[in-house]
């Protein structure tokens, strides 16, 4: 635990105390104290930027709302964490389950990484990732989710989208070389294993 | 002993799929521990953040401050006080209708599908359960929701019971005794099945042999297999528990059955029989999805698996 001065604990006692009165002037200095951290903290645990600052945001805002029924015992720390508990949480377990952090992971196991040895982070990988798919005509974006993120057979992808499983191959096989292209700039290959 | 929650990006797939089971089977309770954790060690000098993103955020939150008495919020509470005024008179209607209509069931209501036909019901106090094939549920409607929900089951369903802490909803299925507050799961009890399942997908349930004390609670994404022959009850953590009731939905999931079971389940989902001419494939697995309501290309999957050819004359598969 980082070793916390006593004035900050004065100070932060007073804010809390103005807060709960319904001091906007205390809750923006609480902002201007905490929310860079909390964002930071957030974007462990979230798979994008968007994630993270919506948890932030809905996080003060709940402050906001509870303002008068805070503990005052409560350090601001502590109180920030009430609010953004189950936000986090589910959060955490979306991310941990998401199919994009396989792809994420199979890209930087180490014999995948180019010479540089410098690979982007998660919440990058993901935005790029998106951003190419979007760029795919509807089906080959359907298709391509559906197989790579979902692990579901050509077979299951005909029957779902009521298409031949021909017609799945081929939107397959085009839609993964238009994004190959587009995520070859980064230095980015989705995995062609078979999966376990 | 806590332990330090893993932050770090997992190094192989194998890493990911124990990570992802081990946070799965972990309450939100242990999560939330190993987050506050992480949190009171939180290092603000750690990353760099671009202070755009911060002020940004700070004025969608001001912005979202004072919306209590905008316009958009407006129109909805016109909504809130129509619904307050023509909610008693659409409930006042309903019951009316209610009443008019079943007086005329007074003892007791059965519905009942045979094999290759499914129900949906909704019962008297809206829970909604989809009856599978060869499956059977009956009440008494003067009885039921007054003091308890009671019904009788056999068969598979798919139960979405309506909430409600007051009135405990029961099934009463063989040999045992389903207790449930307010719920979505799948429930099977088949005369022809050695074992009961129930997989939870939300809310709580109990279940409880009607032949000794045994009974267990459970939490969504848990199944509960009943033995019907011993008694006993074991649960099963489940990782994709709405595959019990993909049913429902129009597909069969299979995950490494054997294939004598894969076709009994067909024979019995389309009300056909089956007759296999190479017994030694009975006991081989089979891991996929099949259509349950498209018979053919349910058999073109099992011919390419099995490598297989099926006929099919008057409602019996060669």
């Amino acid at each position: 635990m980082p070793h916390r001065s006593p004035d900050i604990n004065i100070h932060e006692k007073q804010l809390i105390r103005n807060l709960k009165k319904g001091s906007y002037d205390a809750f923006n200095n609480i902002y201007a104290l905490y929310a860079k951290r909390l964002y930071v903290y957030c974007l462990k645990f979230t798979k994008s930027e968007e994630d993270a600052e919506e948890i932030v945001q809905d996080t003060f805002l709940k402050l906001w709302r509870n303002k008068a029924d805070i503990r005052q015992e409560e350090t601001v720390q502590s109180l920030l964490f009430i609010m953004a508990k189950h936000m986090l949480i589910n959060a955490y377990r979306a991310k941990v389950n998401h199919p994009i952090f396989e792809e994420y992971v199979e890209y930087i196991q180490p014999s995948s990484v180019e010479s540089t040895g410098y690979h982007i982070e998660y919440i990058d990988f993901v935005k790029i990732i998106d951003a190419a798919i979007q760029k795919l005509p509807v089906t080959q974006q359907e298709v391509i989710k559906m197989s790579r993120f979902h692990h579901l057979a050509n077979k299951e992808i005909a029957q779902k989208l009521s298409l031949s499983e021909q017609t799945v191959k081929n939107q397959l096989s085009v839609g993964l070389k238009t994004l190959q292209e587009y995520l070859s700039r980064f230095e980015i290959s989705l995995t062609n294993k078979k999966r376990y | 002993m806590s332990k330090q929650i893993p932050i770090r990006t997992p190094r192989s797939l194998k890493e990911l799929q124990e990570l992802r089971e081990e946070v799965n089977t972990l309450t939100d309770d242990r999560i939330e521990e190993m987050l506050q954790e992480a949190w009171s060690c939180e290092d603000e000098t750690s990353y760099s953040v671009d202070d755009e993103i911060i002020r940004r955020i700070k004025n969608n939150i001001d912005s979202n401050m004072g919306q209590n008495h905008r316009g958009k919020s407006l129109i909805i509470r016109w909504m809130q006080i129509a619904a307050t005024i023509l909610l008693p008179i659409f409930m006042v209607l309903a019951y009316y209708f209610y009443q008019e209509n079943t007086h005329i069931f007074s003892n007791e209501m059965i519905v009942a599908t045979g094999a290759g036909e499914r129900a949906n019901i909704i019962l008297p106090d809206g829970t909604k359960v989809g009856l599978n094939v060869n499956s059977s549920l009956s009440y008494h409607p003067k009885n039921y929701n007054r003091k308890e929900r009671n019904i009788q089951f056999t068969g598979e369903g798919y139960f979405k019971v309506h909430k409600n802490k007051e009135v405990p909803f029961l099934i009463n299925a063989r040999n045992l005794q389903v207790t449930v507050m307010g719920t979505t799961f799948n429930l099977r009890v088949r005369e022809t099945d050695n074992s009961a399942e129930l997989a939870l997908e939300e809310g709580s349930v109990k279940l409880s042999s009607t032949q000794n004390s045994r009974s267990v609670i459970l939490k969504p994404g848990q199944k509960a297999v009943f033995n019907q022959i011993t008694g006993q009850i074991e649960v099963v953590e489940e990782v994709h528990i709405e595959h019990y009731s993909a049913w429902q939905r129009g597909d069969l999931i299979f995950r490494n059955a054997k294939l004598v079971d894969v076709l009994k389940t067909l024979e019995d989902n389309y009300d056909i029989r089956i007759d296999i001419v190479n017994e030694n494939t009975l006991n081989e697995l089979f891991t996929g999805t099949l259509p349950a309501n498209n018979l053919n290309e349910a058999l073109e999957v099992l011919e390419r698996s099995f490598h297989m050819q099926a006929t099919l004359l008057n409602k019996v598969v060669y």
